[in-house]
């Protein structure tokens, strides 16, 4: 479990939540809202102003190496590897470093480089890797020793479409077996399929903790249907909408999500007269997040 | 757990051999260069005390004599303190973050991870050449007890300097950039450490012996082993605690150390 009380440093700001062991929660916010120093405090880099940061039960500053142990940190601008050092040597120093045993050690290396897809460039330099290779590799290096709880600063970002499912299947896994992520992006859309939970920052402050699901009905901007009609004009007074408008033959209709849905309005309409065409503008995570900003 | 502690030393030496080896050729001059370099500074002062008879008491072997136990030191040192030295740079890189967020001794992470072995040889290897040539000429009486003084002295006069890198990095915590304070506080006392302080300002002989103590490194072990007039000015006591002090200092500094951790930043992302 990561917990956070009250937590103040630099531009964060009383941030509270906690992340329930097995659970990967997406820190969301644009850039400077303090995703990354979120993540520091949490592997003791940083001590917090005020408030309480705890990991696995422990405040993480200065906590020694049975924590450390436990704890997987990839931010960016801390390098995990010895540019001089091939990929695979660079994983043996892990190794060496994090005291896994040799067959754990090349199931697990075996296991993530096939899956991962950094098992064809094993013998290249680190410091001779593509960004997106790079990033493949980072990841390896981060679930190497199997951390009980994963700190992952925009882990997706130079991953393509293939490595991010791939990461998120791994993600899930690692979840269903009791490790506890925070995973840090500004790209909603990216991190959302990844997390359980969502965390919102925007300028040091936590907008929002808990689920999309919550998120969306609690804060979903209303959805708006466009029809083309091809008959007369329906009769609207029963449907719980929020406004409707007609513009030649368009029909708009903005209506709540969390007191109808889309397919409710449609088969009432088509009840009663014919359709052209339909488009259907619901919202995203990103617009319930220019909402909430 | 079975404990792999040489296992990882021998990873980190591979490693920073490999990284100096990046540039062939100037591995390889490396230790020749800091050699030539740090032997013609001492040939220029040979040459320049062939002119004196003796320095207040002292003469040209002994000195050589001084100067081996400087360059063997600090040959030592950088085998284990060269992290602590470039402790900026590594701030700088986020290498620091690293070591911190790994489940092992900082220190020893810092020590290892950055030995600085061309130079060591570069240093080393002169020290003992200074050493070789002058023990034999100087009248010391080798016995067990002055051999396990002269070693002794050295480790002493490695902790003395690795405290100063030591409390120097700790400093950088604090005021992010120490390079002058570095320069000031060891390069400079260091030269001075090349002489006997007797021939100093009270001033001088007080900075080295009770603020930056390098006058334990060299001149106080010389002296128990070569028993020069000059002694007379300083207490006798201080012919058997450089080791003492080395211990003593060191303990300080890391002290300061896990104080001034408790308030490092790391750096942005």
């Amino acid at each position: 479990m990561i917990c956070f009380d009250k937590v103040s440093r630099f531009i964060l700001s009383e941030v509270s939540f906690c992340a329930p062991k097995g659970q990967a929660v997406g820190i969301v916010g644009s850039s400077g809202a303090g995703k990354t120093t979120l993540l520091k405090l949490a592997c003791g880099l940083l001590a917090p102003e005020q408030g309480r940061v705890r990991v696995l039960g422990r405040e993480p500053v200065g906590e020694g190496r049975s924590v450390k142990s436990r704890v997987g940190v990839c931010i960016g601008g801390i390098p995990l590897l010895e540019g001089e050092d091939t990929v695979e040597e660079g994983f043996r120093m892990l190794r060496t470093i994090y005291r896994i045993p040799r067959k754990q050690f090349h199931e697990c290396f075996g296991e993530l480089s096939r899956r991962l897809g950094f098992g064809e460039f094993a013998g290249s330099k680190c410091r001779e890797l593509s960004a997106g290779q790079r990033a493949r590799v980072r990841l390896g290096a981060v679930l190497l020793s199997d951390p009980e709880v994963l700190l992952l600063d925009d882990p997706v970002s130079g991953l393509d479409v293939n490595g991010k499912a791939v990461f998120r299947d791994i993600l899930a896994e690692r979840c269903r077996r009791g490790t506890t992520a925070l995973v840090t992006s500004h790209d909603m859309a990216a991190i959302s399929p990844l997390c359980s939970r969502l965390a919102l920052l925007e300028k040091g402050k936590l907008l929002f903790y808990g689920s999309e699901h919550t998120l969306l009905r609690r804060y979903a901007p209303p959805e708006e249907i466009r029809v083309r009609l091809w008959g007369r004009l329906p009769d609207l007074e029963d449907l719980p909408l929020d406004s409707y408008a007609l513009d030649g033959d368009e029909l708009r209709l903005r209506f709540c999500p969390t007191h109808i849905t889309a397919a409710e309005i449609l088969k009432q309409l088509l009840g009663q007269t014919g359709l052209q065409s339909v488009e259907i503008h619901r919202a995203g995570l990103e617009d319930v997040f220019s909402r909430l900003r | 757990m079975r404990d792999n502690t040489l296992e990882l030393i021998g990873l980190y030496m591979r490693t920073t051999v490999r990284s100096w080896f990046q540039y062939r050729v100037d591995a390889l001059l490396r230790s020749v260069a800091v050699f030539l370099r740090e032997a013609a500074g001492v040939i220029a002062i040979y040459f320049t005390l062939l002119k004196f008879d003796n320095l207040n008491g002292w003469g040209l072997q002994e000195m050589m004599f001084l100067y081996s136990l400087l360059f063997l030191t600090y040959g030592i040192l950088i085998i284990f303190f060269t992290g602590l030295r470039d402790f900026g740079a590594m701030v700088r890189t986020g290498k620091f973050d690293r070591y911190i967020l790994r489940p092992r001794g900082l220190l020893f992470q810092m020590i290892f991870v950055n030995a600085d072995w061309f130079a060591a040889v570069g240093h080393g290897g002169l020290g003992i050449l200074l050493f070789v040539i002058t023990a034999g000429r100087v009248g010391i009486r080798w016995t067990p007890g002055t051999i396990v003084y002269y070693v002794l002295a050295v480790a002493g006069g490695v902790l003395i300097q690795g405290a100063v890198f030591l409390f120097l990095a700790t400093l950088n915590i604090f005021l992010l950039e120490t390079g002058s304070l570095k320069e000031l506080l060891y390069y400079d006392t260091r030269k001075f450490a090349g002489y006997p302080i007797s021939i100093f300002h009270k001033a001088i002989q007080c900075f080295m012996i009770y603020v930056v103590p390098m006058a334990f490194v060299n001149y106080f072990p010389a002296q128990f082993l070569l028993r020069k007039p000059d002694m007379a000015q300083f207490p006798e006591i201080f012919l058997y605690i450089p080791f003492a002090v080395g211990v003593g200092v060191y303990l300080l500094a890391y002290l300061f150390w896990r104080f001034g951790l408790r308030f490092y930043k790391s750096s942005g992302n």
